[in-house]
């Protein structure tokens, strides 16, 4: 072995610690990419979103189409993982240099993300520029307003709706359920489906989830939380035992015990199962986000029906409230990129985006003007029925009960009406298992008005 | 001891077992991959439209090539870092008296009592003040050194035998001159299980890259790889399972090639 001199191996390993060092420093110093400033002169607007599959692809190219379009500003669009743990994230760096200039929060953060106070409401640019909100459907609007003030952009919108299978009831001989279904409508198709296939298909399925369960309420006119479901002020209360709940989960449990319900639990395999029954033609009906309709159809060689979201017997329907989410601008940015995201947020609500936009994705076009785009008329000459969740929106006139809940953690109300579907399905006292979920709820709301000084 | 041959076919029978029971869902995973999505959503398992048409669209319409280089980029820094660091830290735990030595010794090991999820938030306040946010700089500098690392080379080191220090010392070797011509080829087993272990744990990573990495800029593959999963819309499980078979294979190649160290490293200072 050659002879070194000691110093000669000191400075080697010495060296290759300051190496590993500096080129670790160095790079954050010099390569830190959340720079505002870019090099080609515009201005960088990054917008955070939770979109994958084609409404990813979509948005991409609504960016690249913007940022053709004029000179001054480039959107840089980045896909953040789900809808909760963007949340997270968006809070979290707010004021630091990776934060997002306007980005997309889901429609239950809407109150979260106003109380942060970390956003522009979108309403200061309306006013500035004169936009005619009024061309963008008014349901999804008050969703997500507050006290008159539009505080962000609604956006990717759904609608929860029954889907059915038509070449199936067909082949059955059953009559499917009309345009605008009660709820006895869907338990006498779901009836004569069991009889008439043999119990092979299943008659119908709605999912543990807790926004079919708000969706119940907002149909039949009931507030989920006092104060007007939090439109007036504050909640400081839940109201999940009213007699139109009870009705309705008397209705599931009813058809649970009658052996014409396929439960499919709750979590995102229940969706799976549910989507895959309904292709194989074991499932006729199932209550779900009009999102889903690509899937549903897209090489699925049985025609598939849509109604509207079943309303209770003798009443009429008070409408359903939205889902999906919308666009906010976050106040850690310049004027000028603030400027830009509002441009940006202008540009995917023209007529012409959002036809685009429904005709991709299957979230519902917001523009009035949409329906006269040719990617719309299209859409709906090749599938008839997808005009349905849309006249089920424009149907809605917006009131407190249906245009969502004004309530911080409705994630964790989420689980616990969830928890309620699951002890109701599995056939427990209907009144008891409301009332468990109202009491953990109504502790939870105390907690957090305490918590936030309210 | 020899067996009987009912023994051994016996045992043969439930190895067997095991290995499918294991590996099935492997293999269906595989076979998913080749299936267009269509058949998937249907449940329709024996399909015979099998196509590698599934890995093509992965690489074209996601960025799945680029998580890859981010994975490889952190890795391979992670490991490089700490094999240095921590063999140094062994060193002085191992052959350097100083006051103090096992109370710092215990403080160390103490660390890896309190799982990595307990600490996120802290790091997380730290590295947000830092700025490091949404660069590679993130995952690699809270990683630069690992007490089991030190934990592992620390026992690996020890079983030097005392003999050679003291010739060594004797010779006139100084400890940068021991360290580097002793100690290091001595434990080369113990090293190079530890670049395995601590290549597959950043490769692996999951939670702290995606509390931190907000662009695909950056993004490794296991987040990369969750996020190919949509929500409300269509999910293209033919892709994302083709994308799951391309992310495991360089997991394997680094077991495959590790197997033989990894298992006489890790055991190693167990028995002692």
């Amino acid at each position: 072995m050659k002879k070194q001199t000691v110093s000669h191996k000191v400075f080697a390993i010495v060296a290759s610690i300051l190496v590993v060092l500096a080129a670790i420093l160095g790079w954050t110093a010099f390569s830190h990419p959340s720079a505002s400033a870019q090099s080609n002169g515009r201005i960088k607007v990054v917008f955070w979103h939770e979109m994958t599959g084609p409404a990813q692809q979509q948005l991409i190219k609504f960016s690249k189409q913007f940022n053709q379009s004029q000179k001054k500003y480039e959107v840089v669009p980045e896909f953040e993982g789900s809808y909760n743990e963007a949340v997270q994230k968006i809070i979290n760096t707010h004021g630091t240099d990776a934060s997002p200039a306007v980005f997309q929060s889901m429609d239950i953060s809407t109150s979260q993300m106003h109380h942060t106070g970390y956003t522009t409401p979108v309403q200061k640019f309306i006013d500035a520029d004169n936009y005619d909100v009024n061309k963008i459907s008014a349901g999804a609007r008050a969703f997500y307003s507050n006290q008159g003030t539009q505080l962000s952009m609604p956006f990717n919108t759904s609608q929860p709706v029954l889907f059915y299978n038509a070449t199936l009831l067909k082949k059955l001989g059953v009559t499917p359920p009309p345009v605008n279904p009660s709820y006895s409508d869907i338990t006498k198709v779901a009836k004569q489906v069991m009889e008439k296939s043999n119990k092979k298909v299943q008659g119908m399925s709605v999912e543990i989830y807790g926004w079919l369960f708000e969706q119940f309420m907002a149909n039949s006119g009931a507030s989920f939380a006092n104060n007007d479901d939090g439109h007036a002020s504050t909640p400081t209360a839940s109201n999940l035992t009213g007699p139109s709940t009870v009705n309705t989960m008397k209705w599931l449990q009813t058809n649970v015990k009658d052996g014409v319900f396929a439960n499919y639990g709750a979590g995102g395999n229940a969706l799976n199962n549910e989507i895959a029954s309904f292709l194989s033609g074991r499932l006729a009906m199932f209550l779900q986000s009009s999102a889903t309709t690509t899937q549903l159809t897209k090489g699925n060689k049985d025609q598939v029906g849509i109604t509207y979201y079943p309303h209770p017997d003798g009443q009429k329907s008070n409408g359903v409230a939205i889902g999906g989410a919308s666009l906010w601008i976050s106040n850690d940015k310049s004027a000028a990129v603030q400027r830009g995201s509002w441009d940006f947020i202008k540009f995917l609500m023209t007529a012409k985006s959002q036809a685009e936009w429904q005709a991709a994705t299957g979230y519902l076009a917001l523009n009035k003007d949409s329906q006269k785009q040719p990617a719309l008329l299209n859409m709906y000459k090749k599938l008839p029925e997808s005009r349905v969740p849309g006249e089920q929106l424009a149907a809605a006139k917006p009131n407190n009960t249906n245009s969502g809940i004004f309530m911080q953690g409705l994630i964790q109300a989420r689980n616990l009406t969830q928890t309620a579907m699951e002890q109701i399905y599995a056939g427990s006292n209907i009144q008891k298992a409301l009332q468990t979920a109202q009491s953990s709820l109504n502790g939870n709301i105390k907690n957090n008005n305490r918590a936030n000084g309210y | 001891m020899m067996l009987t041959k009912t023994h051994k076919t016996l045992r043969y029978l439930v190895l067997v077992i095991m290995a499918i029971i294991i590996i099935g869902p492997f293999i269906l995973g595989f076979w998913t991959s080749l299936l267009p999505t269509a058949d998937i959503a249907k449940g329709t398992l024996f399909s015979t439209h099998v196509s590698f048409q599934n890995y093509v669209d992965a690489v074209q319409q996601t960025a799945i090539m680029r998580y890859l280089l981010n994975s490889f980029v952190i890795s391979v820094l992670t490991m490089a870092a700490q094999l240095l660091f921590c063999s140094l830290g062994a060193y002085a735990f191992v052959f350097l008296s100083f006051k103090g030595r096992d109370f710092l010794f215990y403080v160390i090991l103490a660390t890896m009592m309190l799982p990595f999820e307990a600490e996120v938030i802290p790091n997380f306040a730290t590295v947000r003040q830092l700025n490091l946010l949404n660069h590679y700089a993130v995952m690699v500098i809270p990683f630069l050194t690992s007490a089991f690392g030190i934990f592992m080379l620390r026992q690996s080191f020890r079983q030097i035998p005392p003999e050679l220090k003291e010739a060594a010392d004797v010779e006139g070797l100084n400890h940068w001159q021991f360290y580097w011509r002793v100690t290091l080829p001595y434990a080369r087993i113990s090293l190079f299980t530890l670049a395995a272990y601590s290549f597959l744990e950043s490769w692996n990573q999951y939670l702290w890259p995606m509390l931190t990495t907000f662009s695909d800029k950056f993004r490794p593959v296991q987040d990369g790889l969750r996020q190919l999963q949509s929500q409300e819309t269509f999910n293209n499980w033919g892709m994302i399972q083709a994308s799951a078979v391309i992310v495991v294979i360089p997991t394997l190649i680094v077991l495959f090639v590790g197997q033989h160290y990894f298992k006489d490293g890790l055991n190693e200072g167990a028995t002692k």
